[in-house]
């Protein structure tokens, strides 16, 4: 006991520095255990998955500031309220998309002209909140557009307008063309037109409307039979099919100068296909009651075969990126969809299903073509998605319409819109749809076939 | 002795102590580290146990009853009761066992009851939150208004039951917030993914340190809505959480 209790001592006095120094070294083990965990804190992962469906709430309030002693013609005082208009074409093209879902004005706690509070949109569910004030004067309207994003309580989007009040479509557009843009960074078709085949006075004539049916105008074009416009974005140029007695002209109509140009005459008939630049268009052309794909050179009017045989071949469509196209052939029998390289070469078939496949149009992002296709005698719109890269297509046909006879469809500049001809009321009538086949709609009340979107 | 001694240098001496009083000292430090987060749950616990009958010295105790009743109403379970009693299997003493004995078997038991009480109440809060949460959902089938309304009773009520004994069910409770609270267009891109990291502070306010990118804007404006909605009871702990969101 006495020689541990002298170690003990001897321990103490000689080498306390040493035992502080362990001591410390613990100490600070032990600080350091305390310490880090919460700096190096572990992450815990959570994987959610689908969402649940449904559009963004959005509040639109469009409300005209008091102008003063501005005396308005009879004709704006006689409209129900500019304003009112404004929301109703903002609401309409916003719900059409799907994405968006406007709040019941009933419902709203807050004046239009009032300042913005999150906590009165909250209790109501809404995303976000769009507040547009409009200052009417003698000819002219201004507009500011200002977004609130309800969550964060934050603005998040201001622009100022201006235009003729005449405009008041286009300006309602062009506003709701933005709000749709700030969300989605992407460019509605809000402001998009469609071209198509009319009926005037027994006569076929080109019109164009709105994507929502409005503003019905003539081209000056008519004639007995006026066949598949066809539109080239870049050049704004129309390619068309007349018949002027008993010949065939194929013309062509240059948006940019409005003037018209008769690039093929024949006895036998020219459909215009898609352009492939300015000069050169893919035609159906009829040699010896045989119908074959050409391609035009429309300053000179020469034909140079591309896609030929026994069988009919007709529709040719360029694909987005200009190397290759879709076209129908019975080559098996059947009217199908093939896709073949601008020489003619590399030709695939790419639709198996039904017996009667045509009309195909691309997507403008080329991963997707709609078609025609019989069912049960009847024909009906499909889409089918398609990897440009193998060149193939990628699942089963999509069957988006299911009443009448569908045909002609085409896809809308931003690819979530189909327009088509349906019969499906008794009369060929322009319709429009969203490209689940959803949102089915009549765009015109008379006669209307072969519908082109146009930017 | 004398030259033994020599040999035997100090060093062989402070080294062991030194070094066991160290470890001693690691040991009781990594003890408080490794018990901290299992206990914080248990702080606002309060569960009395009221009633232990005294186990009698003859040769079988009689089944200990514990007021249910009691129970529920200290951890904060309105109304609900505790309809089965916990009782004391019927056991043996030998007779030769000392009252000393005794005493400390009879603490041991009640230890032991207390436990499981303490493990029931838990599981019972864990069911309640549930089910509180399963409401929600269930009521969220209304139109506009009353599903932004439901939805806020539903993490109203979440919060004032927020005794997550366990850092897994809290995770669990918050992805259920965050997923009821995730809207996206049908009509839409498909095949999207992005994620974010946010932090949960011990008060349950969120604070989003990451965001990565969707590539659409539609989608990243959901994920940031569907966290920004969120109203989060506060975690058992500090938390950080990658959420992941796959159309």
């Amino acid at each position: 006991m006495s020689r541990l209790k002298a170690s003990g001592i001897r321990l103490k006095r000689k080498h306390t520095k040493l035992l502080w120094h362990y001591c410390h070294t613990s100490i600070l083990l032990a600080i350091l255990i305390f310490i880090l965990p919460p700096i190096a804190r572990a992450r815990v992962y959570i994987d959610i998955t689908s969402p649940n469906p449904r559009p963004i709430l959005i509040g639109l309030q469009v409300y005209t500031e008091d102008s003063g002693k501005v005396s308005f013609s009879p004709q704006i005082k006689a409209l129900p309220s500019y304003a009112q208009q404004i929301l109703t074409i903002i609401k309409d093209d916003l719900t059409y998309t799907n994405l968006f879902s406007p709040i019941e004005e009933r419902l709203f706690l807050e004046s239009p002209s009032g300042t913005f509070k999150p906590e009165n949109w909250k209790p109501l569910g809404a995303d976000a909140v769009v507040k547009i004030k409009l200052q009417l004067s003698q000819n002219t309207v201004k507009a500011l557009s200002v977004i609130y994003d309800v969550n964060e309580g934050v603005q998040i989007f201001k622009k100022e307008y201006s235009g003729d009040l005449a405009f008041i479509r286009t300006l309602a557009h062009v506003l709701a063309r933005d709000i749709y843009k700030r969300f989605t960074d992407r460019d509605p078709p809000f402001e998009a037109k469609i071209l198509y085949v009319g009926q005037i006075d027994g006569k076929k004539s080109l019109f164009i409307i709105d994507w929502d049916g409005a503003r019905q105008r003539r081209l000056g074009i008519s004639s007995e039979t006026v066949l598949s416009p066809k539109w080239f974005e870049k050049e704004r140029l129309l390619a068309y099919t007349v018949r002027d007695g008993r010949r065939w002209s194929l013309k062509t109509l240059d948006f940019n100068t409005m003037t018209q140009k008769t690039v093929l005459e024949s006895q036998t008939l020219a459909i215009a296909g898609d352009f492939i630049d300015r000069k050169n268009l893919l035609v159906t052309y009829t040699d010896a009651d045989n119908q074959d794909i050409y391609i035009l050179d429309t300053e000179t009017s020469r034909l140079k075969k591309i896609i030929g045989g026994f069988g009919i071949e007709i529709d040719p469509v360029i694909s987005p990126d200009k190397t290759k196209f879709l076209f129908v052939s019975d080559r098996s029998g059947s009217p199908q969809i093939y896709i073949a390289e601008l020489s003619g070469y590399n030709i695939k078939r790419l639709t198996f299903k039904g017996n009667y496949n045509t009309s195909p149009r691309w997507s403008p992002t080329g991963d997707a073509f709609v078609y025609v296709g019989s069912v049960n005698g009847r024909n009906q719109i499909f889409l089918q998605r398609f990897d440009p890269a193998k060149t193939e297509t990628v699942g089963e046909p999509e069957q988006l319409t299911f009443k009448g006879d569908n045909e002609e469809p085409s896809f809308s500049p931003d690819g979530r819109f189909i327009t088509f001809s349906s019969n499906r009321d008794g009369l060929w009538r322009i319709y429009i749809m969203r490209i689940d086949g959803s949102g089915q709609k009549a765009l015109t009340e008379d006669y209307g076939f072969s519908p082109v979107w146009i930017k | 002795m004398v030259g033994s001694r020599k040999s035997l240098t100090v060093f062989s001496y402070v080294s062991p102590v030194a070094l066991s009083l160290s470890i001693h000292i690691l040991i009781v430090a990594l003890l408080l580290f490794l018990e901290a987060p299992y206990k914080k749950p248990f702080e606002y616990m309060t569960v009395k146990i009221v009633s232990i009958v005294a186990s009698q010295p003859e040769v079988s105790s009689p089944p200990t009853v514990i007021s249910s009743q009691n129970v529920a109403k200290e951890s904060d379970i309105e109304g609900e009761k505790l309809t089965t009693p916990i009782e004391r299997s019927p056991r043996l003493l030998p007779k030769e066992i000392s009252r000393k004995d005794e005493i400390i078997e009879e603490a041991l038991h009640a230890i032991k009851a207390k436990k499981r009480i303490e493990r029931i109440v838990r599981l019972r809060a864990e069911i309640r939150g549930q089910r509180s949460e399963v409401r929600g959902q269930k009521s969220d089938v209304g139109g506009q208004i009353s599903e932004g309304r439901n939805q806020k009773t539903d993490i109203q009520y979440s919060t004032a039951n927020s005794r997550y004994p366990t850092q897994e069910t809290y995770v669990n409770i918050v992805t259920d917030i965050i997923r009821s609270n995730w809207t996206f267009p049908e009509v839409a891109e498909r095949g999207l993914k992005g994620s974010v990291v946010i932090l949960i502070e011990r008060n349950g306010s969120v604070k989003i340190q990451e965001f990565n990118s969707s590539g659409d804007r539609l989608f990243d404006y959901s994920i940031r809505n569907a966290i920004l909605k969120s109203t989060l009871p506060p975690p058992p702990e500090e938390l950080e959480i990658e959420v992941r969101f796959t159309q």
